[in-house]
């Protein structure tokens, strides 16, 4: 008995020690492997990858790459990418195996993917998915030239050149951009019955949406008019009601914006301007009508799902979340009427980057080379893309046309753009939706091309937060704590804004703006 | 010929091996991490990573202390601390004292399930029911309050009544979690004492008072040391998931960790963090410093170290 307790304890005693040394020299070597491949791109060379001559890479050895995308992943996905991968195998003997980041856990985990240095090739990025901070904590894999000529020539050859340009951090490229137009941000969407049964005219204006939502919360007891403005500030907090000022933000964190048309811009604290104090106003008036619950501040609601089950009468977001809501309603609750509405058809409205959606190759990956080639065949060949995009024809989608597709009931498995290709999203090869959202969609498109869509001055513009990175992440809390009650009426403006603004100065909002403006001066002068 | 430590070393060799888990435990997960404590000082790239990167000096500081509202943030980490500390205590003990004065085997367990509960409800999930309970228009608490004519509180935007509402969910979930430690320390007293004292004729309160109290002195003493040592540290999930974004609140309700959080979420930096992880360390070492010291003086076998 007391032999089998030594043994025992001796067991233990080697498989701790094992578990200690196996990790301490895993993380040694880890460390060892990082810098041994990173080091080249470190000191600036213009070739920061040593793979094979031009072209001439060998593809006899089955290769695995790993792909980190965004979302909640799809029941489908897995048939889906079997299907994909038949193709890769075939073209350049690789395959693809994916990984889902939900939206619940990005936030926290996709820092760390690269802060543990996970092994992964190909991931999402985007101007709001964290693509300039990775990148300038050398996360990504430098794209020179020469790499994406040589691996994914279609991608050289077709990408729109301003993609190249706005994807650049301090000069050097870290992702493929997607290349398609957007610019759907701010749209509203009103029921329709809730409308004519109150005798109100079509929603046409801001003030038409406001009067159409107190019609509804004096008089739809047990029903809320409209979810209110986010829970948190990045940027404005109900940006549908600021479109008619054609002002940007450089920053969200800093409440400091500029004219979208100006060929210089210059910024100014929208707290001090009369037209975003009125603005605010009219936010506390309609808190104060119960447009919105009282404590939505707080409120953990999806709004977008309450609406559509009918338990609020309006939503607001982009163009292809609004256009998808009524065709959700349309099959559900014909009989609301969905009405989806510009409420500043006269404003202009700016061309999206291109690089709000991208991919990146991780800096550590073992297969920079044929990562592009696949990324080249994602965006180009038109069977991948349509798989990747729209699932399986004839079980998820069918195709009208060669240009627009119709989803098929089983599209609930793997909904149309749902399982985050927004990353190689290509002009020629997307589809758009057959039936009235789709030719909506479509329509809004063509009129804010022909005579809406503005191009602004800082469309490259990236700003560099070196100096100021202490003072960006005191105003982001500033703006939270003392500029966000303003939004939701739980403070009056006229004695929230005082304190606010009080609050930003001792952040030191003066040292941001004098920083920023002279970073787009120089940029200016730069590229007149 | 062998010196004292080897032959130590060689009599409780069992117990010592029995030991060394533990020890290595805390040796790779305690220690070993705080090697990364340079993380504060570095201005941190992937590439780099914690050793190569470049220093930063005391530039991660900064952006805590230019806010101002450094003050505010670290007296609520410890003002809540310490009411979560002394309620909770309170509330443990008594409920583990009672516990074992109750006869009816089943009333006891099940009672115990109960109130040990809420200790696995993530804090999420308490916010939310929180929020169910206490929001304007359709909470449960206004809800009633409107039934019997009161007039409905807005408890989202009266900063005032949060420390107890804090306060109270805290208790709720972690009281039937500590109450078990006391239990068991209860049940390791020795009976005898209690019979000779019933002989003597002293009642329930006096038994109480005079033998299960002091018995669990140890206990209390370790168990508050350990929370102590903690006390700069405010509990994140508790905190955001009550408050949320809720800057109305944040005079009554804001702690370090929380602060940071608003702060640091959207630019990512690794560095700002841990300095503010350095903040909280330094003054949570020099409290546990304070306070042990204090208890050496009065009563040493109480003292953790």
């Amino acid at each position: 008995m007391k032999g089998r307790i030594k043994l025992n304890n001796a067991a233990w005693l080697s498989v701790m020690l094992l578990l200690m040394l196996s990790l301490l020299a895993s993380a040694c070597s880890d460390n060892g492997n990082r810098s041994a491949i990173v080091a080249p791109s470190d000191s600036g060379m213009s070739e920061p990858y040593a793979g094979g001559p031009p072209g001439t890479i060998d593809t006899s050895e089955p290769v695995t790459l790993k792909m980190v995308l965004l979302g909640p992943k799809p029941s489908d996905t897995d048939e889906v990418y079997a299907e994909v991968n038949k193709i890769l195998k075939e073209k350049i003997n690789a395959t693809i195996e994916l990984r889902f980041l939900d939206w619940n856990e990005f936030n926290q985990k996709y820092p760390l993917l690269f802060a543990a240095n996970e092994d992964f090739d190909l991931i999402f990025t985007g101007s709001w998915a964290f693509y300039q901070p990775t990148a300038r904590k050398d996360g990504f894999l430098e794209l020179t030239e020469d790499l994406i000529k040589t691996y994914a020539p279609t991608t050289w050859a077709k990408q729109d050149p301003l993609g190249w340009e706005q994807a650049r951090v301090d000069g050097k490229l870290y992702m493929v951009p997607h290349d398609h137009f957007d610019s759907g941000y701010n749209m509203a969407i009103v029921r329709g019955d809730l409308r004519e049964k109150y005798n109100l005219p079509e929603v046409k204006s801001q003030a038409d949406f406001v009067n159409y939502l107190s019609t509804v919360a004096k008089n739809e007891k047990g029903m809320t008019a409209f979810g209110g403005p986010s829970t948190n500030l990045n940027g404005l907090a109900l940006p549908i009601l600021f479109t008619d000022l054609e002002r940007l933000f450089v920053h969200g964190g800093v409440p400091l914006v500029y004219d979208m048309r100006s060929e210089h811009p210059k910024l100014s604290n929208y707290l001090e301007d009369p037209q975003y104090i009125e603005k605010l106003n009219l936010l506390y008036d309609m808190a104060r009508q119960g447009i919105w619950p009282k404590d939505a501040i707080v409120a953990k609601t999806d709004w977008l799902a309450a609406f559509k089950e009918g338990q609020t009468a309006a939503h607001s977001g982009n163009l292809l979340t609004m256009t998808g809501a009524m065709d959700a309603i349309m099959l559900a609750h014909p009989e609301w009427k969905p009405e989806i509405v510009d409420l500043a058809p006269d404003a202009k409205r700016y061309r999206f980057p291109l690089i709000g959606n991208g991919i990146g190759i991780h800096a550590t990956s073992k297969h920079p080379e044929l990562a592009l080639m696949a990324l080249d065949l994602l965006r180009y060949d038109k069977e991948l893309f349509d798989l990747t995009t729209y699932g399986i024809q004839g079980k998820h989608w069918e195709p009208v046309g060669d240009d627009k597709y119709r989803s098929l009931p089983g599209s609930t498995g793997y909904p149309p753009d749902g399982a985050c290709p927004w990353g190689w999203r290509t002009p020629e090869l997307y589809r758009q939706l057959e039936g009235p959202a789709g030719e909506m969609i479509q329509s809004y498109y063509a009129k804010w091309k022909a005579d809406t869509i503005v191009d602004i001055k800082l469309a490259t513009f990236v700003l560099d937060d070196t100096n100021i990175k202490n003072e960006l992440a005191a105003l982001a809390n500033v703006q939270n704590t003392y500029l966000l009650p303003i939004y939701h009426g739980l403070v009056k403006p006229e004695e929230g804004i005082p304190v606010a603004l009080e609050k930003l100065k001792q952040a030191g909002i003066d040292k941001v703006q004098a920083e920023m403006q002279k970073q787009i001066d120089a940029y200016v002068q730069n590229n007149p | 010929m062998k010196t004292p430590f080897l032959r130590d070393l060689h009599r409780y060799k069992t117990l010592l091996l029995m030991l060394l888990p533990a020890l290595l435990f805390v040796l790779l997960f305690q220690y070993t991490p705080m090697l990364g404590l340079v993380l504060a000082f570095k201005e941190y790239t992937y590439a780099k990573g914690i050793l190569g990167s470049d220093w930063a000096g005391i530039d991660n500081f900064r952006f805590f202390f230019i806010s101002g509202d450094v003050w505010r943030v670290t007296r609520n980490t410890v003002l809540y601390n310490a009411a979560f500390i002394v309620i909770n205590l309170v509330l443990q003990v008594g409920i583990a004292v009672m516990l074992s004065e109750i006869r009816s085997r089943w009333f006891k367990k099940i009672s115990q399930s109960l109130m040990f509960l809420p200790f696995f409800i993530s804090w999420v999930v308490v916010g939310t029911i929180a929020y169910n309970l206490l929001n304007y228009e359709h909470g449960t608490v206004n809800t009633l309050f409107g039934a019997a004519g009161i007039d409905p509180v807005n408890f989202y935007s009266t900063p005032g009544v949060w420390p107890f509402l804090l306060v109270f969910f805290n208790a709720w979930k972690a009281v039937g979690y500590g109450a078990v430690f006391y239990l068991a320390a209860i049940m390791s007293i020795d009976q005898e004492m209690f019979e000779a004292a019933e002989t003597d004729g002293a009642n329930a309160f006096q038994r109480i008072w005079y033998i299960t109290i002091p018995c669990l002195k140890p206990t209390m003493m370790i168990l508050t040391l350990l929370a102590v040592g903690q006390i700069f540290r405010g509990d994140f999930g508790l905190f955001f998931n009550m408050v949320g974004g809720n800057g109305l609140l944040f005079s009554a309700t804001d702690v370090i960790d929380t602060f940071v959080y608003r702060s640091l979420v959207e630019n990512n930096e690794i560095g700002m963090s841990a300095a503010i992880d350095f903040y909280q360390s330094v003054l949570c070492f020099v409290t546990i410093l304070l306070v042990n010291g204090i208890v050496r003086r009065t009563d040493k076998d109480s003292a953790l170290f």
